[in-house]
């Protein structure tokens, strides 16, 4: 098999399609605004879906791989997030591999993972759809319900792609039943970043806790010594207690089929009650939803122990504290009594559109894979703070020379051994915004934890319950 | 022992002022403050109240990393097109309602009121797929047209027009005056603290608005400047001085055509809160 090939003229593969016209579920000059938004497209498109009757009912039709031909294919492409990375590499496809394919590629900014998340249901409905677009990792089902993207195993056949170098971290994302939908194009994981200036004057391990039992002591000595809160958390991003959930108390968000939320099990609630008798002493300071430029300030605050956070926040949060004099180093998250650790993989992927002609889609896919390609995945990690999405990328030099600069990549690299995948329902970040703003509520206003997760729990079933 | 309680009323009134002062010019103030800073003074604990040296690079920094000046122009073309489309459209209308008598006018009036009450949110899918149908999707048309039938200034102008009393109108029409010259000689002139608060609501509406410049658009083509400060906030992450100097450019229009229209709003409400 031809490891990351540019198509092969003549191979042709099947594509069928999912069939259901199912939620797009969403979630973010207010996050919560832009959220509440896109919740009220998500209805309009299920509803536009299922009047129009845009499923496809698993049709399967042959897809052949691209030829150059006489003429130029023009792929329009929409990004988000890391705009400037993202259109340096279409620059370099556009002079390098596009004029060698007939390929040229147009890049639009859409703004962030929730903007476009809006942008594309909105467009699938006009019929306006990119060709190629990225989107944050969870939302590959919800596109896929909704037949806004592509299987691409069929091209994957025609064009013999081999993917399997993607094995970094969890990819459960971009597989429905078995079948690639997406290809990985930026990885994160929460990490955990540990003061080390203040570490070095109080005497604690500059490595931070290696364990929940130890995180108490630790962030008492770092209270103790500056009279401050050592911690803040902000639940704005879910994943961070994902991976709290995951670490602490060996469960996930919700069930493994994805029907029930296990936010009131035994584990949840003894999280919810660790983080809540911190709160009690003193020793962490939880913030409220809307409270991101708090949540950064408290980055650069020399009386800040420990920040958990993901590791796409490495370059800009060092640069941040080392203003204020603080150096932060890149510690795992600690670990479980059973010495359990588990870290969601997060970032984003890149979909192939149902739009276009054939000959789009497949010009589309070559794009694709260009883009996901060994230099270009290792040029996209060192240029943002992400992880590389092949396991190629990490021996490139300009890796080697990014996790010798920034030694925090490489334990973060190293944390993917512990990754699990984030929830795929499209509801999840409905669930995501419920679930942050109730535990606040425990938190912020001292309710009773287990009632109030019993409540919570029962919202989020509902939730799951109509999607 | 009166005098004394004059002076703490009096004094207990300043301080409520103050306070009052305090809590609305505090954030424009941290703005102003943020625009100026380093970053290591933007994050320095605790918070600093004052600044050393005045960054005005933070600006420069600000419009060399975004197209300034393509956001600002695109944001001045849509606020001015949208105010003079509302004028063309809003005035006529409104006269119409206040002065004509006709069938189903009250029904149509209605439905204008109705319109005050659909959240644009639940509008905009349908209008964008009317636009990219349309081929207006990543036009200035697009970003104005919807804007121009405004409910509200339609309802304001009428209830205005309304409290001109009927024998102007016979008297200019015994003059043969044309509808046309009573609006623009006797309408408007007695409309004017209502036409100003009403461009001043839009001009604001329009300049600050986010979401339907957003979501109508695909392209850079026609953003606007709060889509412009928001990109800033992309790029430059973790850089609020930076992002601040973007939010004063994008506000401080707003502070002059404020400054300039601001005693014929005040007497717009008055004149409202007498009738």
């Amino acid at each position: 098999m031809k490891r990351n090939g540019h198509g092969i003229a003549g191979m042709t593969g099947t594509i069928g399609t999912t069939g259901t016209a199912g939620t797009a579920g969403t979630t973010g000059i207010a996050p919560q605004w832009k959220r509440r938004s896109a919740w009220l497209l998500g209805g309009a498109l299920v509803a536009s879906a299922v009047l129009s009757g845009c499923g496809q009912g698993g049709a399967e039709r042959t897809v052949s791989a691209y030829e150059k031909g006489d003429d130029t294919v023009e792929l329009t492409y929409w990004i988000a997030a890391a705009e400037e990375v993202n259109l340096a590499l279409v620059d370099q496809f556009n002079e390098s591999k596009g004029p060698e394919l007939g390929i040229h590629v147009n890049a639009e900014y859409q703004g962030d993972y929730w903007e476009m998340q809006q942008k594309i249901n909105a467009s699938a409905i006009a019929g306006t759809l990119p060709n190629v677009f990225i989107d944050e990792v969870a939302m590959a089902h919800g596109f896929a319900e909704s037949d806004i993207i592509l299987n691409l195993e069929p091209f994957i056949e025609a064009t013999d792609f081999d993917p399997t170098d993607f094995q970094i971290g969890d990819l459960g994302n971009l597989r429905i039943d078995g079948d690639l939908y997406a290809f990985p194009h930026m990885r994160s994981v929460p990490v955990m970043y540990v003061n080390q200036t203040l570490a070095e004057q109080v005497g604690l391990d500059p490595a931070g806790p290696a364990t929940f039992a130890e995180l108490e002591a630790y962030l008492q000595a770092a209270h103790d010594a500056t009279g401050s809160p050592p911690m803040y958390l902000f639940n704005y991003d879910f994943w961070v207690m994902e991976a709290l959930l995951h670490s602490y108390s060996e469960t996930a968000v919700l069930s493994e089929d994805e029907t029930q939320s296990n936010i009131n099990s035994e584990g949840a609630a003894a999280l919810v009650r660790f983080i809540a008798e911190l709160e009690g002493k003193g020793l962490i300071k939880v913030l409220g939803l809307a409270d991101s430029n708090a949540f950064y300030a408290t980055i650069s605050n020399p009386d800040t122990a420990l920040v958990f956070s993901n590791i796409g926040g490495y370059k800009p949060f060092t640069g941040m504290a080392a203003e204020a004099g603080v150096e932060y180093g890149v510690s795992m998250i600690p670990t479980g009594e059973a010495g359990t650790r588990g870290v969601p993989v997060g970032g984003s992927n890149t979909y192939l559109a149902n739009t276009g002609s054939e000959r789009e889609q497949a010009a589309a896919f070559e794009f694709m894979k260009w883009l996901s390609d060994t230099e270009q995945a290792a040029y996209a990690s060192a240029n943002t703070g992400y992880l590389p999405t092949r396991l190629s990328s990490l021996d490139t030099q300009l890796m080697q020379e990014t996790f010798a600069a920034f030694p925090g990549y490489q334990v973060a690299s190293d944390q993917l051994q512990h990754s699990r995948m984030r929830p795929t329902t499209g509801a999840y970040h409905e669930i995501e915004d419920v679930m942050g703003a109730r535990l606040n509520d425990i938190w912020l206003d001292d309710l009773d934890i287990q009632p109030s997760l019993d409540a919570l729990a029962e919202e989020v079933n509902a939730i799951l319950g109509r999607s | 022992m009166q005098m004394l309680l004059r002076i703490l009323r009096i004094a207990l009134r300043a301080a409520v002022s103050l306070l009052l002062i305090a809590v609305f010019l505090t954030p424009f103030y941290w703005m102003i403050l943020t625009a100026f800073k380093t970053l290591g003074e933007v994050m320095a604990m605790p918070p600093k109240f004052w600044i050393s040296e005045p960054q005005w690079h933070n600006f420069v920094d600000a419009y060399t990393r975004i197209d300034f000046l393509h956001y600002a122009g695109n944001s001045v073309l849509i606020t001015l097109g949208t105010l003079v489309g509302q004028a063309l459209v809003a005035i006529p209308a409104a006269y119409g309602f206040a002065r004509y008598r006709f069938k189903g006018r009250n029904t149509l009036f209605g439905l204008v009121l109705a319109t005050m009450m659909i959240p644009g949110q639940l509008i905009f899918l349908p209008i964008f797929v009317m636009f990219a149908r349309s081929g207006l999707l990543n036009t200035y048309l697009s970003l104005i047209v919807p804007f121009i039938a405004s409910g509200l200034a339609i309802f304001m102008l009428r209830q205005t027009f309304m409290q001109v009393p009927d024998s102007m109108l016979e008297a200019a029409r015994l003059d043969n005056a044309s509808e046309l010259k009573i609006i623009y000689t006797i309408m408007l002139p007695a409309a004017v603290p209502t036409l100003s608060t009403l461009a001043l609501l839009t001009f604001i509406g329009t300049w600050n608005s986010y979401f339907f410049p957003l979501v109508w658009t695909t392209t850079d083509a026609v953003r606007t400047l709060p889509l412009g400060v928001q990109k800033l906030q992309d790029l430059e992450g973790l850089s609020p001085h930076i992002v601040m100097a973007g939010n004063m450019t994008l506000i401080v229009p707003i502070l002059i055509v404020f400054l300039l229209a601001r005693r014929q709003i005040m007497k717009a409400f008055t004149y409202m809160g007498v009738k």
